[in-house]
C-alpha cells in the first residue's frame, strides 16, 4: 500500500483530472474518438515523466469510454461502438424528457463498472491472462458469431432483419486487403478502399448522419421535448440494480480481456443477458428501460480493466485504445509482458492509481455535467442538426486525414437512413464491421490448424471453451427462430 | 537617381534569393507512419520524430495511416508534393509491394534519408514444447513435412519470409498467418502452434519469464544481449547467404525528387539524432540491429536495398507467395 | 395479386438481398478460381462465399415472411423526401467545396491560440448558415452566432489543440 501511494502527488491528481476533462469532451463529441486523443497524447507526453504521461492517458481513457454515452443518450449518436447499446434505451428515455435520469444512471453504473474492472486488474491479472491465452482461433470466431447472433435479436423485432444487417456489415468488413494473404477484395478498383473501411466513418454515418436525415424526413423541426423532468432520484432507488450491474461488469471484464472482442461485444452480451434475466422491467426494453443502460454502461466500462490485463501481462492490446497506450509504454522504455507487474511495479501502481482517480473524476464530472448538458435535448432541432452534420464531417475526416472517408460517411448515412425507414437496425452492421476481420482471419486460421492436425474435427471443436461457445451460439439462434419460440412458450403454458 | 535604382534592384534581388533559399523547414512538418499506433514502426518513428523536432526547429506532427501492409500511408506520402514537408518511416514491406501485387510503389519511389534499425528475429517454442534445440525442431520438420506449424505475423512480412528461407533448405513447415507478431507469439505460448519467430522487441520478457524457449537467432551471428542463444547458421551453415540481411528493416525516407538541399538538411539533422545518446540508448535497450551505422553513404544505402529486394522478392516468387515476377520490375536474381 | 407483391416491402428487400448474395457468391467463386492459391481453407474468398450463402438464406426467409404477410396492408409512413434530397445536395456541395477549393492559409494568433482562416472555415460557416436558413431558423442573432461559434470552436480545437490536418 505504501509504495502504491508513493506515486501520489498533487501534480499526479491534477493530470488525471485534466485528462478526464479532455476525455469527457472527446468521448461526447461524435466523431472524436478516445483512440484519437490518446494517439495525440503519445506525442505530447513524449518528453514527460512516465508516471505523468500515464496519469493523463488513463484519465482520458476511463472518462472517454463513459462519455460516449452522453451523445448516445442525448442525440442518439454513440460516441464509440461500445456505446451503441446505450442508445437503445438511453435515447428513448431522453425523448420522454428524462435525459437527466438516463445520464445519472449512466454515470453511476459506468463508475461501478470501471471500478469492478480495475479491481479485477489489480487482483486477478495473472489468472485472467492465463484464461485469455487458452482461447483458440476457433473460439474467437465463435465469440464474435455469438455476439452477432445476440445483437440480431436485441436490436430488432424481426430477427431476420437483424441478421441481414449483420451480414451486410460483414460484407463491408471484407473490403480491403485480406488479413491473411494480402489480396485485395471487393475494392472495385478504387485504391482508397484497399485499406478497408474504418469504423469511425461507418459509425458516424450510420448513426449521426442517418439521424439527421431521419429527423428532416419526419419534419418535426421545432418539436421540443414535452417536459424536462428533473425528478429527484434517491441513490438507493438508483442502486437497486446492483446485481445486474455486477453481472454485467463481470461479463465486461472477461470479454474485455479477450483481444479483439472488446466493448461492443461485452455491451451487447450484457444487454441480452439483462433482457433474458429481467422479465418484467418497469418500462419495456427498447423504450427506455434503465436496466438497459445499467447493463450496457457497467459492461463497457468494466472492459477498461479487462483490456488492460492482456496489454500489461501479454503485451497484446485488447482494443484500439490500449494499442496506443502500449506505444506510450514502449516510447517510455517500459516493456509490458509476463514480468511487467513484478518488474515495473511502480508503473503498474501508477496505472492503477490513475485509473481509480479517474473513476472518481468520472463520478464528479458526470454528476456535475449531467444536469447541465441534458438541456441539449431541448435545443431546437433546426439548430442542432446542422451542427451535428458538421461534426460528422469533421469526425469522419479526422480519423484518417482523408476526404474519402467523408464521402464514405455520406454513403453510410444514406444507407442507414434507408435501413431505418425499412426497419433494419444499424447496430448489428456496426458490430459486424468491427468484428468482421477478426472472424475472417480466425476462422481461416482455425481451418489451417485443423488441416494439418491428425484429427481435424477434434482440432476444431474438441476443447471445452469451444464447445461451450458453440452451444451458446446455437441456443441463441434457435431461441429466436419462431418455430422453437412457440415450442418453448407452449411448454411454459 | 540611377544609383538608387540599382541599389533598389540589388536589394530586391537579394530579398528574392533569400526567399528562394528560405531555410528548410520554415513550417511544421508531417511524419506519416503507415502502421497503427503501438507497433515497432510507430515506436521508432515517434522516437525519431521527437528528436528530429529539436534538430529541425519545427514541430513534427506524427500521423498514423495504417492499413494494407503500410501501402496506404506510403501512397499518401507519394501523392504529396516532393518538398520534404511530408516524411515517411516505412518497414520492409516497401520492398515487396510490387511483386506481392499490393501497389506500384517501391524503394525507388522514395529517397532514403537513412536506414533506421533492423529488428533481430529469434526462433522460439512454447515452454511445454518437446523441442529443446534447433536441431530437434529441424529434425521433426524433416520427419513430418508440412505438419509442424509455424506462426508468423502476416503475408509478405518478415516472419513469413523467414519461413520461406526454411523452405529453401527443404524444411517444409505449415505456416499459419496471424494478425501481428505478438498474436503469433501468443499462439505459441497458448500451445496452438509449434514455433514462431518474433522480433526481439516484441519478445520482451517472455524469455526471462520462461514462457518460451529460445532455440536460435535467425541470423549469422549471435546477439550481444543474448550470448547463449546460438545463431541459425551454426546449425545450418548453408543458410549464410540468406542471413546476411536483416528481415525487419525500418527506413526513414521522403518522396523521390525532393530538392537536394532539403534532403541534405534532413540527412544532417538525422545524422545528429542517430548519434545522440537518447537514440543510442533506445536502440541498445531494444537490442536492435544498427543498420543506420552500417549503411551511411548513398552507394551503401542503395546497394543494401537493391540486394534486399532481390533476395526477398525472388524468394517469395519462387515459393509461390508473390503473384508477380520480380523480373517485371527489373529486379535481378541474387 | 401482382400489384400487392410489388408493393410488399419484405418481398422487394428479399429479392434485393438475394441478388446481392448471388453477386457476392459469384464474385467469391470467380476470384478464387482465378487466384493462384487453390486451397479453399486458406483462400481469401472462403469467407465471402460463406457470408454470401448466409445472406442468401436470410433473403429466402425474408421472402417467406413477405409471402405470409402479403395480405396485410403496409402503410408507408409519409415523409418529406424532397427535403432530404435538398439537404443531401447541400452536404454534397459542402463536401465538394472542401475537396476542390484550395484557399491560402491566413493565420492570426490571439492569446497563444492560433485562429486560421481557410477553406474549411469559410465553407463550414456558409454551410451552417444555409442549412439553418433552409430548416427554418429566422432569428438573425442565432443565424450569425451559432455558425461562427461552431466554426471557431472546431477550427481551434482541431488545428491547434488536436493538430489534425483540416482541409
Amino acid at each position: 500500500m505504501a509504495d502504491i501511494l508513493s506515486v501520489l502527488s498533487v501534480k499526479f491528481v491534477l493530470l488525471v483530472f485534466l485528462g478526464s476533462v479532455a476525455g469527457l469532451f472527446v468521448g461526447a463529441i461524435p466523431g472524436l474518438s478516445v483512440s484519437m486523443a490518446t494517439a495525440l497524447l503519445v506525442s505530447i507526453t513524449y518528453t514527460w515523466q512516465t508516471n505523468d504521461a500515464l496519469a493523463m492517458v488513463m484519465g482520458v481513457y476511463v472518462v472517454g469510454v463513459f462519455s460516449g454515452a452522453v451523445s448516445a443518450i442525448l442525440i442518439n449518436i454513440p460516441g464509440a461502438p461500445s456505446s451503441v447499446v446505450t442508445t437503445l434505451d438511453g435515447y428513448p428515455l431522453a425523448r420522454k424528457g428524462q435525459a437527466y435520469k438516463a445520464l445519472y444512471y449512466a454515470t453511476i453504473y459506468s463508475f461501478i463498472g470501471s471500478v469492478f474492472g480495475l479491481v479485477a486488474l489489480a487482483l486477478l491479472a495473472g489468472p485472467v491472462s492465463r484464461l485469455a491465452i487458452k482461447f483458440r482461433p476457433m473460439d474467437y470466431f465463435l465469440l464474435a458469431l455469438f455476439g452477432l447472433a445476440t445483437v440480431g435479436s436485441v436490436t430488432s423485432k424481426n430477427y431476420v432483419k437483424g441478421l441481414i444487417s449483420a451480414a451486410l456489415g460483414l460484407i463491408v468488413s471484407m473490403i480491403g486487403l485480406d488479413p491473411l494473404v494480402g489480396t485485395p477484395r471487393l475494392t472495385l478498383g478504387i485504391s482508397q478502399l484497399r485499406g478497408g473501411i474504418s469504423t469511425v466513418p461507418a459509425l458516424v454515418g450510420l448513426f449521426g448522419f442517418a439521424e439527421v436525415l431521419s429527423v428532416i424526413f419526419d419534419g418535426h423541426m421545432s418539436q421540443t421535448v414535452e417536459s424536462m423532468g428533473h425528478e429527484r432520484m434517491s441513490l438507493r432507488e438508483v442502486l437497486r440494480h446492483w446485481k445486474l450491474s455486477l453481472y454485467s461488469s463481470l461479463l465486461g471484464t472477461l470479454v474485455g480481456a479477450l483481444p479483439g472482442a472488446g466493448g461492443p461485444v461485452a455491451a451487447f452480451l450484457s444487454y441480452n443477458e439483462a433482457k433474458r434475466l429481467i422479465k418484467k422491467p418497469e418500462v419495456p426494453f427498447g423504450e427506455g428501460a434503465v436496466e438497459g443502460i445499467v447493463a450496457s454502461e457497467s459492461s463497457n466500462n468494466a472492459c477498461i480493466g479487462g483490456a488492460l490485463i492482456p496489454m500489461l501481462t501479454l503485451a497484446v492490446p485488447g482494443d484500439a485504445v490500449t494499442a496506443i497506450i502500449l506505444s506510450v509504454f514502449y516510447v517510455h522504455g517500459l516493456k509490458p509482458g509476463p514480468m511487467f507487474i513484478r518488474e515495473s511495479a511502480s508503473s503498474f501502481h501508477a496505472i492503477l492509481l490513475a485509473s481509480f482517480i479517474a473513476c472518481g473524476a468520472l463520478l464528479v464530472l458526470g454528476l456535475l455535467v449531467a444536469p447541465r448538458i441534458s438541456k441539449v435535448i431541448s435545443v431546437p432541432k433546426n439548430i442542432l442538426l446542422p451542427i451535428v452534420t458538421v461534426l460528422c464531417v469533421v469526425g469522419a475526416f479526422a480519423c484518417n486525414n482523408r476526404l474519402f472517408d467523408v464521402g464514405l460517411m455520406f454513403v453510410f448515412g444514406l444507407v442507414g437512413f434507408l435501413m431505418r425507414r425499412r426497419g433494419y437496425p444499424a447496430a448489428p452492421m456496426v458490430l459486424a464491421l468491427v468484428l468482421g476481420k477478426t472472424m475472417d482471419s480466425n476462422f481461416r486460421r482455425a481451418m489451417a490448424l485443423a488441416a494439418v492436425a491428425d484429427n481435424p474435427l477434434v482440432s476444431l471443436f474438441g476443447h471445452p471453451i469451444t464447445a461451450f461457445l458453440l452451444v451458446c451460439t446455437v441456443l441463441v439462434v434457435l431461441s429466436n427462430i419462431p418455430f422453437f419460440k412457440r415450442l418453448t412458450h407452449r411448454k411454459k403454458a | 537617381m540611377k544609383k538608387l535604382g540599382i541599389v533598389l534592384l540589388a536589394l530586391v534581388l537579394c530579398l528574392g534569393s533569400a526567399l528562394a533559399l528560405a531555410e528548410y523547414p520554415d513550417r511544421p512538418v508531417t511524419m506519416i507512419i503507415p502502421y497503427a499506433a503501438g507497433g515497432t514502426t510507430d515506436v521508432y518513428g515517434r522516437t525519431l520524430a521527437a528528436l528530429l523536432e529539436e534538430q529541425l526547429g519545427q514541430s513534427i506532427t506524427v500521423v498514423n495511416q495504417g492499413g494494407a501492409s503500410g501501402s496506404i500511408g506510403s501512397q499518401y506520402v507519394y501523392d504529396q508534393p516532393a518538398d520534404g514537408y511530408t516524411l515517411l518511416v516505412c518497414a520492409e514491406t516497401m520492398g515487396t509491394y510490387r511483386t506481392m501485387g499490393v501497389c506500384d510503389l517501391g524503394y525507388d519511389n522514395f529517397t532514403v534519408i537513412s536506414p533506421l534499425v533492423g529488428d533481430p528475429k529469434i526462433i522460439v517454442v512454447g515452454k511445454d514444447s518437446p523441442y529443446n534445440t534447433l536441431e530437434e525442431l529441424l529434425a521433426a520438420i524433416k520427419e513430418k513435412p508440412g505438419k509442424v506449424t509455424m506462426a508468423h505475423s502476416g503475408p509478405g512480412g518478415s516472419g513469413h519470409n523467414q519461413g520461406l528461407v526454411l523452405g529453401v533448405f527443404g524444411y517444409d513447415v505449415a505456416m499459419i498467418s496471424f494478425d501481428s507478431g505478438n498474436a503469433a507469439l501468443l499462439g505459441v505460448i497458448g500451445g496452438q502452434v509449434d514455433f514462431t519467430n518474433p522480433n526481439i522487441s516484441t519478445l520482451g520478457s517472455y524469455i526471462e519469464s520462461g514462457e518460451v524457449k529460445p532455440l536460435a537467432v535467425f541470423a549469422s551471428e549471435r546477439l550481444e544481449a543474448y550470448p547463449d542463444i546460438p545463431a541459425f547458421t551454426e546449425v545450418v551453415p548453408e543458410a549464410e547467404k540468406y542471413l546476411d540481411i536483416p528481415y525487419t528493416v525500418l527506413t526513414f525516407c521522403v518522396k523521390a525528387g525532393t530538392p537536394d538541399d532539403v534532403v541534405a538538411a534532413l540527412k544532417d539533422a538525422t545524422k545528429t539524432v542517430l548519434a545522440s545518446d537518447t537514440w543510442q540508448e533506445f536502440v541498445r535497450k531494444n537490442a536492435a540491429n544498427r543498420i543506420f551505422e552500417q549503411y551511411t553513404t548513398d552507394e551503401e544505402i542503395k546497394g543494401f536495398y537493391d540486394h534486399w529486394q532481390s533476395v526477398v522478392c525472388w524468394m517469395q516468387y519462387d515459393a509461390g507467395v508473390a503473384p508477380v515476377s520480380p523480373e517485371t520490375y527489373g529486379i535481378e536474381r541474387p | 395479386m401482382k400489384q400487392k407483391c410489388l408493393h410488399n416491402h419484405s418481398l422487394q428487400e428479399g429479392v434485393l438481398f438475394l441478388l446481392l448474395g448471388g453477386a457476392l457468391l459469384r464474385y467469391g467463386l470467380d476470384s478464387h478460381s482465378k487466384s493462384f492459391n487453390k486451397d479453399w481453407t486458406q483462400s481469401a474468398y472462403l469467407f465471402p462465399v460463406i457470408v454470401a450463402l448466409l445472406l442468401g438464406a436470410l433473403a429466402v426467409m425474408l421472402l417467406v415472411q413477405g409471402v405470409r404477410a402479403a395480405d396485410e396492408k403496409q402503410a408507408a409512413r409519409g415523409g418529406e423526401a424532397r427535403r432530404v434530397l435538398v439537404v443531401l445536395g447541400m452536404t454534397l456541395a459542402y463536401y465538394l467545396a472542401l475537396a476542390v477549393i484550395r484557399m491560402p492559409y491566413l493565420a492570426a494568433t490571439v492569446f497563444s491560440l492560433t485562429l486560421t482562416l481557410s477553406t474549411f472555415e469559410v465553407a463550414t460557416f456558409a454551410f451552417l448558415l444555409v442549412l439553418m436558413l433552409y430548416l427554418g431558423v429566422r432569428s438573425r442573432k442565432v443565424l450569425l452566432t451559432v455558425p461562427l461559434a461552431t466554426t471557431v470552436f472546431l477550427s481551434v480545437m482541431f488545428r491547434t489543440l488536436l493538430r489534425v490536418l483540416l482541409p
